[in-house]
């Protein structure tokens, strides 16, 4: 049996190199291809990305892995997740070089700095302008039935815009938010573990409506040549997520890592954040031009601290698997 | 023994490890009631409606001996072999709002239909890969019914439906139960048709487990619902190999008449049944949604590092080759060892049985999280080993089983009095003698370990994924384009594995005729 397991692991096992491992969702793979080569050239740090499909799962598959998780960074917890994996004391505190360059001092979620904000951006609906004719103005008007199996979402449970949605459902309805999901159900046609997952399904015309962000008009208008996707903020009371990085406190790389952040925080890596990232930058840079189709909210809503997210999510889930 | 060991101590550990707390927990959490009953009703009506479908086909296929039948016969190796990720994204290239379906209704005119993502499409999706079952069990139990007793029957004046009601049907009752607690089983425990054509608003036990222990870090509410999962599937178990037993009647020669209107359906069925399979691959080069090819997709694939995986395609794909070849030796070894010290035991069959039966009450999602509770310190390539090994056995024992209790092993006296050694005689003559069984069952445990995910997505998906795994990583991403064409290769591959040794099995066996 030893020998067997030698044998296997010699077989299986590739010779490794000193890098700088680092763990994001899916969707950020296109801002590390166009970003972390210029990184390792920079430093000569060798950065090597894994991912999972979105941070929800990210946050519980680290939880779960304790010191055995093998990642330095992880990029992607956004301010909501940021209570999970503070109270499972993930994060080593570092205040990145650039921080003080940050556009709003609103953005700075987590004062003592375990988790640095890279980008941020609205949740909103987007739909497809095409197959959805009739104006929606509210949440509320997609219960309708006229809407019925139109409605793609994320779990909140594996997904941060899913949570966002969640959240964000909870600061329109209140205490109703749950008589609200259950008339949603009947609208929803499917929900997906990661947001990747959600737009490939919307984009392939499975459903004309998803839960996404307000950035997705300069999306379209940049790859399609005009704002297709209608983007819906009810009574502009929109819920901003904004997601951050941080060094995994069991990591054997520290300075590496925070070389890592403070480039996370420079303009170089910043720059590419917009049309990759279909996000908002956290310093000053050049915005492209489609931004002008993204949607801001009015009012900014807030979750407050007091408000357990666990509730919500076990909430959430008896609604969806009450049959 | 063993065996019995490798299945049961991970489980028992892993269960004592969480301990009773965490099975309270899991049966008073909010969804459990909604997970257990859905699980319960999505097989209740799967195999309802598996066996409607099927019916009219095996009755057809037990009656006649034409080419429609044949494929019949060959459609049922499709839930045995055909990999559950691979007939999963066929689906939705064949029923999605832009598949090959709606895009031929919407060239008619007709307005396009919403299957995907309901509960309809995870009915549909077991009722695809199981009703092939109700031909091969009922089909066959139907079709050595003897001839002289339908002859009688008909002779007396019994119409067809008659006949089938009060004659074929109360002999074939057995079957049809066999067939159905076998479907229900396997619908009960399904997998990738509920995670990829439900989504996460439907989720089976099976599901459940994989989710609790990989995506929402709760890892004894999975091992909990291993272990409900476990007695009630051990519970069907027990149900099978009951139903097994009861076979009324001795084999009779193939009674064979014309069928019109079962052989019509058959057609359909058919249809049914191939067009995912090959329309999935028709769709692997092309877009219809973009209304463009993707080679350049495709090419991209094989340049560096897969998209999310970490690592090269040609890895994953030598990850599956190796593990699914070493899986395939080391269980066809095992069981042909199991079966042969069976033969000269008393009370082997019994003990078979028993080993059988444990592990078909395992599935791949419940031992891939009690191996790494268990044995987290043994390499995953190894855990996946074993894990492929274990899930195949059943197949393989009761296949090499069957031949090695059915063999005439005379010969083997007269080397002994010769004088021939152990060693001789295993290599000189046992061997030979089975070579053609063992080839058969390697092949399938290859095919079953080439497709094998849910297990493998617990265990390897980070440090050592399979190619199965990277066509569900990609496909729950924004490549889908590319899984739909790396999920038609892995169909292709386990294809044409079980085509060869099908073949060379079939060849051998005019030979070895023509020979005697």
């Amino acid at each position: 049996m030893k020998a067997l397991s030698l044998l296997l692991l010699l077989l299986f096992s590739s010779a490794g190199l000193s890098v700088l491992v680092v763990y994001s969702y899916d969707s950020f793979v296109p801002l590390a291809l166009e970003t972390f080569e210029e990184f390792t050239l920079k430093t000569g740090i060798e950065v090597k990305l894994k991912t999972l499909s979105d941070s929800g799962s990210l946050v519980n598959y680290i939880v779960s892995m304790g010191e055995k998780f093998d990642g330095d960074v992880v990029i992607g917890i956004d301010n909501l997740l940021s209570r999970k994996a503070f109270k499972a004391d993930i994060f080593l505190p570092y205040k990145p070089a650039g921080s003080e360059n940050l556009i709003s001092q609103d953005l700075i979620f987590d004062p003592l700095w375990r988790l640095t904000p890279y980008d941020y951006g609205a949740i909103a609906l987007i739909y497809d302008s095409q197959s959805i004719t009739s104006r929606i103005e509210s949440l509320q008007d997609l219960t309708d039935a006229k809407f019925k199996k139109s409605l793609i979402l994320q779990d909140p449970r594996t997904s941060s815009t899913g949570l966002a949605f969640l959240s964000w459902t909870y600061l329109l309805f209140g205490e109703d938010f749950e008589q609200f999901w259950r008339s949603l159900k009947p609208s929803i046609l499917t929900i997906t573990l990661g947001w990747d997952d959600s737009f490939e399904k919307f984009e392939a015309g499975e459903a004309p409506i998803m839960v996404s962000y307000a950035t997705d008009g300069a999306y379209s208008a940049h790859y399609y040549g005009q704002a297709d996707y209608s983007v819906l903020i009810p009574q502009g009371k929109g819920y901003v997520q904004i997601e951050g990085a941080g060094i995994v406190r069991w990591t054997d790389k520290p300075g590496e890592a925070r070389i890592f952040l403070d480039y996370l925080l420079s303009p170089d890596f910043q720059r590419h954040i917009p049309l990759n990232q279909w996000m908002f930058p956290v310093i000053e840079v050049e915005m492209p031009a489609v931004f002008q189709y993204a949607v801001k909210p009015e009012t900014i809503l807030k979750l407050p601290s007091g408000v357990e997210l666990e509730e919500l999510i076990e909430k959430w889930e008896k609604i969806i698997y009450e049959k | 023994m063993l065996i019995a060991v490798a299945i049961l101590l991970p489980l028992v550990v892993s269960f004592g490890l969480s301990g009773l707390d965490s099975l309270g927990e899991a049966v008073s959490s909010p969804s459990f009631n909604g997970i257990t009953l859905f699980t319960l009703r999505q097989a209740v009506l799967s195999t309802s409606l598996a066996l409607l479908a099927g019916l009219p086909a095996a009755i057809y296929f037990s009656r006649s001996r034409s080419r429609i039948s044949k494929l019949l016969g060959l459609t049922t190796y499709i839930p045995f072999f055909f990999p559950g990720i691979s007939m999963a994204i066929g689906f939705l290239a064949i029923y999605g709002r832009n598949g090959l379906l709606n895009s031929t209704l919407a060239l008619f005119g007709f307005e396009r239909l919403q299957i995907l993502y309901s509960f309809g499409a995870i009915l549909l999706g077991h009722v695809f890969y199981n009703a092939p079952i109700v031909i091969l069990i009922l089909g066959n139990a139907l079709k050595r019914i003897p001839s002289d007793l339908l002859e009688m029957a008909r002779m007396d004046g019994a119409g067809k439906l008659t006949r089938f009601l009060k004659v074929e049907l109360p002999l074939a009752v057995p079957a049809l139960v066999n067939s159905a607690l076998l479907i229900f089983s396997y619908c009960f425990t399904s997998f990738a048709v509920v995670l990829i054509l439900g989504g996460a608003q439907f989720a089976t036990l099976e599901v459940s487990i994989y989710m609790y222990f990989r995506l929402l870090g709760r890892p004894q509410m999975a091992v909990a619902l291993s272990v409900i999962q476990f007695a009630f599937i051990m519970l069907f178990g027990v149900l099978i190999s009951i139903s097994e037993r009861r076979i009324p009647f001795e084999q009779g020669e193939q009674y064979i008449e014309k069928k019109t209107v079962t052989r019509l359906y058959s057609m359909l069925f058919l249809v049914f049944e191939w067009v995912p399979i090959l329309g999935a691959f028709a769709s692997s080069f092309y877009d219809p949604a973009r209304g463009e090819f993707i080679f350049a997709r495709v090419v991209r694939l094989f340049q560096g590092e897969l998209p999310l995986i970490g690592t090269s395609l040609a890895r994953t794909v030598f990850n599956s080759l190796s593990l699914s070849t070493v899986a395939s030796v080391t269980t066809v070894g095992v069981t042909f060892y199991l079966a042969w010290t069976a033969r000269k035991i008393r009370g082997g069959a019994k003990q078979l049985k028993i080993v059988s039966l444990l592990a078909l009450s395992v599935t791949p999602s419940m031992m891939a999280i009690s191996y790494l509770t268990t044995f987290d310190f043994l390499p995953v390539p190894f855990l996946m080993l074993l894990l492929y090994s274990l899930v195949a056995l059943p197949v393989s024992l009761n296949y090499i089983n069957g031949q090695v209790q059915n063999a005439e092993l005379d010969f083997l006296e007269a080397a002994t009095l010769d004088g021939a050694s152990r060693v001789a005689k295993l290599r000189y003559m046992i061997l030979p003698f089975f070579k053609n069984t063992l080839f058969y069952a390697g092949t399938v445990v290859f095919a079953i370990s080439m497709g094998e995910f849910g297990g493998s997505l617990i265990l390897g998906a980070q440090d050592f994924p399979t190619f199965a795994v990277a066509i569900y990583r990609l496909n729950g991403s924004r490549y889908l384009l590319e899984a739909r064409f790396l999920s038609s290769i892995l169909g292709l591959m386990v294809i044409l594995a079980v085509a060869i040794a099908g073949y060379l099995l079939s060849r051998s066996g005019r030979s070895n005729r023509s020979i005697g």
